[in-house]
């Protein structure tokens, strides 16, 4: 589905946007930041939250935004995804959607879940990140922390953004990819081939396994959290070995430009993808887009829910 | 006694070539082909004008689920969906619960399916429970009547197991056929791996995986100078490795998928779990690959890999829905829809029969019709005659439209272009990927055994499986 049909079906993908609604939701939560902690905009509006995978971060960040614009989430966890014989995933979808909830925030270890639970039961559905697939509201509060920091979205264009590790894996590489294209940033990915997608995949962008090489040129350095299986499954041989060549140390920090600007989706490991001193440096975001994903989740959750909300 | 069945004005293809005439049937043979026949009182007459009637095929690839997994299909709907489909007989895989490893268990579900208008061929497991560690009795499953054995659902991973099975199996004279995965290439993988899989976050079955395990087994023959049969090959490379080593002498055949055959990976992207199989749907270009390389011989047969599955193992995410899909019904249609494409693109058999080729342009018809004609003929030998030649069905079995031959045939309305519904599947499945997708061409009529199975498009003879 394009940007044509705005939000109004749901938000499941980078895909759906286009630059002028990804400027109107930036400039929304703005409005959400500026504005009254408590508000009426979505009053008797149901929302349940379906997470099979354990999020504590982001669904606490949905529900506060969700509480803030008057809405009720309904808070439905659950870890058993898999199916139990003789119930399928749409049945119990199905269910939930039989006692008239207004819409769903869906979490999921399985690609495309938020689209086929949409598909089933008709309902508005917003993704709160989807296997190795989307993350689309964490694409949209870092680009929202990113114009931030630089003082317009403006200054998004002809940026240089380096994003950092296990990209093959990643559902906010390939979020935040799409939305720095709409604005004009060049994206270098940069690890490991074992962890890097197929070239042609989808979003434009350029790739490394030379994080040395790209340091000076770098104006943003995207870090993404490193799994432990990966060295299970033969895709690195050690953390030592991907310290050695990917982790954003003091040595490496050095070389950067002054004015570069740090930032990680969180959790963060210190030590591992980037030195503790480092994260915790004023050239790190890190804080800032914790903060600023409430506002960024109230301007989805309005465009998708709202009366008025923006087409 | 009933009277025969007599088709008029049709196309008559079978293996020795293509003619235009009435066909009459008595009892469970062919008294008239191509003469004009005049219907009597009590022949059922069926106008078959525009139609084609083919030898009724044969399927070398269905999963029947029986013995275990008759939540998703029985011998009853499973050679229901056969008949629709046009098939006289199926071969059922031994991948079931329990698989069929020994002649009891075989003999146990060829006795459920005896009476079945549909006949029904047993396949063995290669090792026991298909565990991939010692071999099957193949000697006394090659005594109980079963000619190819093979582990389908899962490739033989240990080289020498499967180099030992090919010798052994080589000098009783069974058929050795291999399912290509190595399993760690597999890598848990849903969908054809590759920049589309990459970006719908979907872990990815790489092309290698199945070209790895073809080049191993066809070593393996080439040194063993055994029989190697390769099931469902999915890649442009895979073929051509077939055709390099048919050309170096090395005794191997193999099957093609009609889905492999109709689409493509891109179907996945609306993420649903109806197009999830294994071996996955790769490129549209190993697709078109693989018709370059039909059309120059490198396959022997279509099957179909007809997979049922109850509704809740596919109601799921990509990540959890069960691999396979329904076949039978609809694989006619569906591969004269691709052949009709790959003529599109310029694709047309090469390795018709001089005389085959010489009727077809002895009918008068124009280009394109001829063309769409020895399409067909191609593919209803590898539907039809050449997987009942390699099942051991003898050339009586299908493969001739004569007076003497026995009745197995199909009408085959190659103009029609339809589009097929939920309510119209046979399977006691759901699973099909052909719903909603429109086809070329239909069938009409069915009779096996002298028996019409099918009618007008419908299912005609339900009490023939009660």
């Amino acid at each position: 589905m394009g940007s044509d049909g705005g939000l109004k079906r749901g938000f499941w993908s980078m895909g759906q946007l286009d630059r002028e609604l990804a400027e109107s939701l930036l400039e929304s939560a703005r409005r959400h930041a500026a504005g009254p902690r408590r508000s009426a905009i979505l009053p008797a509006t149901e929302i349940a939250a379906l997470f099979f995978e354990t999020s504590t971060r982001t669904r606490v960040s949905f529900e506060v935004a969700a509480t803030r614009l008057g809405a009720t989430t309904i808070h439905f966890d659950s870890k058993a995804s898999s199916l139990s014989k003789g119930e399928s995933l749409q049945d119990t979808v199905e269910t939930i959607a039989s006692f008239g909830v207004d819409g769903l925030v869906v979490r999921s270890s399985a690609a495309g879940a938020p689209q086929l639970i949409a598909d089933w039961t008709g309902l508005k559905v917003v993704n709160a990140g989807d296997g190795a697939h989307q993350h689309p509201s964490q694409a949209l509060l870092d680009l929202y922390t990113l114009s931030e920091r630089l003082g317009s979205l403006e200054a998004l264009s002809g940026l240089r953004v380096g994003i950092v590790g296990d990209i093959a894996h990643s559902r906010v590489a390939r979020s935040l990819m799409e939305g720095l294209n709409l604005f004009g940033a060049e994206v270098t990915l940069i690890g490991p081939a074992t962890l890097m997608p197929p070239i042609g995949f989808g979003p434009a962008a350029r790739m490394s396994s030379d994080f040395d090489e790209c340091l000076g040129d770098l104006d943003v350095v995207y870090l993404l959290r490193l799994q432990q299986e990966r060295i299970g499954q033969g895709l690195i041989p050690s953390f030592g070995e991907y310290v050695a060549r990917y982790s954003l140390t003091r040595e490496r920090y050095r070389r950067l430009k002054p004015e570069v600007v740090i930032m990680h989706p969180g959790p963060v490991y210190p030590g591992m993808e980037v030195d503790s001193a480092v994260i915790a440096d004023e050239s790190s975001l890190v804080r800032s887009q914790t903060r600023n994903g409430v506002f960024v989740r109230m301007a989805i959750l309005e465009a998708v829910f709202g009366e008025g909300g923006r087409e | 006694m009933s009277g025969r069945i007599v088709f008029k004005g049709a196309v008559l293809l079978d293996r020795t070539g293509i003619r235009v005439g009435d066909l009459a049937i008595e009892g469970d043979l062919i008294t008239s082909a191509e003469a004009a026949v005049e219907p009597g009182p009590g022949d059922t007459v069926v106008d078959a004008r525009g139609g084609v009637v083919l030898p009724a095929l044969v399927d070398s690839h269905t999963h029947l689920r029986v013995p275990g997994g008759e939540e998703a299909e029985t011998l009853a709907s499973g050679t229901m969906a056969a008949a629709m489909g046009g098939y006289a007989a199926v071969l059922a895989m031994p991948n079931t619960t329990p698989a069929l490893d020994n002649p009891a268990r075989i003999a146990q579900m060829l006795a459920a399916a005896a009476d079945l208008p549909v006949k029904v061929l047993a396949s063995g497991t290669i090792t026991k429970e298909r565990a991939g560690a010692e071999l099957s009795p193949l000697a006394a499953l090659s005594k109980a009547g079963v000619k190819l054995v093979t582990d389908d659902g899962s490739g033989v991973q240990d080289a020498n197991l499967m180099r030992r099975a090919l010798q052994y199996g080589a000098e009783l004279g069974l058929i050795v056929a291999e399912h290509c995965e190595v399993e760690s290439l597999f890598g848990g993988g849903v969908m054809n791996e590759g920049p589309l899989s990459a970006g719908l976050g979907l872990r990815g079955i790489p092309a290698v995986a199945e070209e790895v395990m073809v080049a191993r087994d066809i070593e393996l023959a080439r040194a063993t100078r055994a029989r190697l049969h390769l099931l469902h090959l999915s890649t442009g490379r895979s073929a051509e490795l077939v055709e390099r080593a048919k050309a170096d002498g090395v005794p191997v055949t193999a099957e093609v998928t009609p889905h492999h055959l109709l689409m493509a990976e891109d179907l996945l992207r609306g993420y649903g779990s109806v197009y999830k199989v294994n071996p996955p749907l790769r490129t549209d270009e190993d697709r078109r690959a693989l018709w370059r390389y039909l059309a120059r011989g490198a396959f022997d047969v279509i099957g179909t890999d007809h997979a049922p599955h109850p509704r809740w193992r596919k109601e799921a995410t990509l990540d959890d829905a069960a691999f396979g899909m329904l076949g039978l019904q609809h694989a006619l249609s569906a591969v004269y829809t691709g052949a009709l494409g790959a003529l599109e693109d310029g694709v047309r058999p090469e390795r018709l029969p001089g005389e085959v080729s010489a009727s077809i342009a002895g009918l008068g018809f124009d280009e394109s019709k001829a063309a769409r004609l020895a399409w067909l003929w191609q593919i209803a030998a590898m539907m039809s005659w050449q997987p009942a030649r390699l099942l051991g069905l003898g050339d009586d079995f299908v493969g001739r439209l004569a007076a003497g031959s026995r009745a197995n045939l199909v009408l085959f309305d190659d103009s029609s272009e339809w589009t097929p519904t939920a309510a119209s599947i046979l399977s006691k499945a759901g699973n099909s990927p052909y719903l909603g997708l429109r086809l070329s061409g239909r069938i009409e009529e069915v009779v096996v055994d002298g028996r019409r199975l099918v009618g007008s498009g419908e299912l005609i003879s339900e009490g023939n499986w009660h």
